[in-house]
């Protein structure tokens, strides 16, 4: 489970959000460009400090200012696909999955059969060998998606995963990132500003304005008079 | 009052092209007329019969160790300090640019008189290294920091500026699957400015190879020890044309060989992108 209840101070505004996900659950973070969604992802993933509050991951205490506790990115054990995918492009597929499992010294076999998982459950077998840089945006998604649930993370996040895609790779990387969270029992954010994203893969949806919480609740209960919800 | 003469359409596209024509001939011929001059004064046998010439064979030498050297610092710092450079904000950093930036504009026999300024045996620090025994000017490691002094620029500004555009989130990537900075650095930023950060050693290897004003100023002109390929065109002008000849003529061809490098090298990242 996830534990979130932070403040940082941006240029035009203050980001103050507390909130928590569930394992097994998909919390789908709304709201307007600038609003502080993907600040609020860079803050879990520690590639910014808040200035205040605690995150706690199951039993980690990830950062908590007030103590000095700030646990490096690189420990943090959290999946995170960036908005561009941030496919390594030199790489072929099969290295982009093995990239995080190398990094974290996984034995050669684990690594193999790992990997082998991965490309059979996205699909991506017969792209193994293809330079992650002539992939298509769809089969971008799901390399990345692979690569960050390769290391067994403790929490997913997902910035605006689908913004680039067309409908049929929209359709099946939401599938497979239901049943991934589903499947591994962990906690997973995924920033959208489309209602749609939330309705089809959320289970909880949080919108956020100029970093304060504007509503929050199951995605059908969204209601149809906020502006801010309806941002698509 | 007169109605405007009307030139026909063919006639105007005809002189816009007999323009374009004259004025990309103009700056070619200009461009390699003396280059070509070069060859037009020797002989082959003659250029092959010079190459031996002790003098050529010692400038040669010593001018490619010596701007291997350079540039194998400038790499081995310059990368570092770049990368850094880019990713920090740091109080003076606008002058830290400029810094890097001066060589550029600066007289390269300016540049030369200011290393001789500074560490040369009465220089304001060289009169220390004196004192220990250590002589800096007119020595092959003036040559090198003379070349460091007027040649990192082009590495320098081509790293900085690689490094500000890189995309981070590839970097970010690295750091949450697990990799160290310097892994991520190593294994995604490294690969992936590869490209240009060659294109920028190749120019900073060419304008060492080049250097004359700062080396002559700084590390004198003795033969095998500071006389670099420019130099000794500079002696072999006054004493032998053809020397001097032939190594215009090396120079100019390994002028050529590293713009084409450079072109390739670009070419890639191109394709790449």
């Amino acid at each position: 489970m996830l534990k979130a209840e932070f403040t940082r101070t941006l240029r035009d505004f203050t980001l103050d959000l507390s909130f928590q996900v569930k394992d097994g659950e998909i919390l789908a973070l709304m709201g307007n460009n600038g609003s502080g969604k993907s600040t609020t992802l860079n803050i879990i993933a520690g590639l910014l400090a808040p200035d205040s509050g605690c995150i706690r991951l199951n039993s980690t205490m990830l950062c908590e200012p007030a103590e000095g506790t700030h646990i490096a990115i690189e420990d943090r054990r959290i999946g995170y696909v960036f908005q561009n995918a941030a496919v390594f492009p030199h790489l072929s597929v099969r290295d982009n999955i093995a990239y995080g499992l190398r990094a974290r010294n996984i034995s050669r076999p684990e690594i193999t059969g790992r990997v082998e998982q991965m490309m059979e459950l996205m699909h991506l077998g017969d792209l193994e060998a293809v330079k992650a840089g002539n992939l298509s945006g769809g089969q971008k998604q799901r390399t990345a998606l692979a690569r960050a649930i390769a290391i067994r993370p403790a929490l997913l996040m997902m910035d605006e995963p689908f913004s680039s895609l067309d409908v049929e790779s929209t359709i099946a990387v939401k599938a497979l990132t239901r049943d991934i969270v589903k499947k591994m029992k962990i906690p997973c954010i995924v920033v959208t500003h489309r209602e749609t994203d939330s309705r089809e893969i959320a289970d909880w949806t949080m919108v956020i304005s100029l970093g304060k919480r504007e509503w929050e609740g199951r995605p059908p209960d969204m209601p149809r008079n906020c502006t801010v919800c309806r941002c698509q | 009052m007169s109605p405007a003469v009307r030139i026909p359409k063919k006639t105007r596209r005809l002189l816009t092209y007999s323009i374009a024509g004259l004025l990309i001939l103009a700056v070619t011929l200009y461009l390699a007329l003396p280059v070509a001059a070069l060859f037009f004064r020797t002989t082959p046998d003659l250029f092959l019969s010079s190459l031996s010439d002790p003098l050529v064979v010692s400038a040669l030498w010593l001018s490619l160790t010596t701007s291997v050297i350079s540039l194998a610092i400038v790499i081995l710092v310059g990368t570092p300090f770049a990368y850094v450079h880019a990713r920090s904000s740091y109080p003076g950093k606008v002058i830290v640019d400029t810094l890097i930036d001066l060589p550029l504009v600066l007289p390269p026999a300016v540049a030369g008189f200011a290393l001789l300024v500074l560490y040369g045996r009465m220089g304001l620090l060289g009169q220390y290294f004196n004192m220990l025994g250590i002589s800096i000017a007119f020595t092959t490691l003036a040559v090198i920091m003379a070349q460091i002094f007027v040649a990192s620029p082009f590495y320098l500004r081509q790293a900085k500026s690689l490094f500000e555009q890189f995309d981070q989130s590839y970097e970010y990537t690295a750091r949450t699957l697990g990799a160290s900075p310097i892994r991520t650095f190593m294994t995604i930023t490294l690969p992936l400015t590869a490209s240009g950060l060659i294109s920028g050693a190749v120019m900073t290897f060419g304008r060492a190879l080049g250097e004359f004003g700062a080396t002559i100023m700084f590390a004198g002109n003795l033969p095998g020890v500071t006389q670099t390929m420019p130099l000794a065109v500079y002696v072999g002008m006054e004493s032998n044309f053809n020397l001097g000849l032939t190594i215009s003529i090396l120079l100019v061809i390994i002028s050529f060989l590293i713009m084409i490098t450079v072109r390739l090298v670009t070419r890639k990242e191109v394709l790449h992108a």
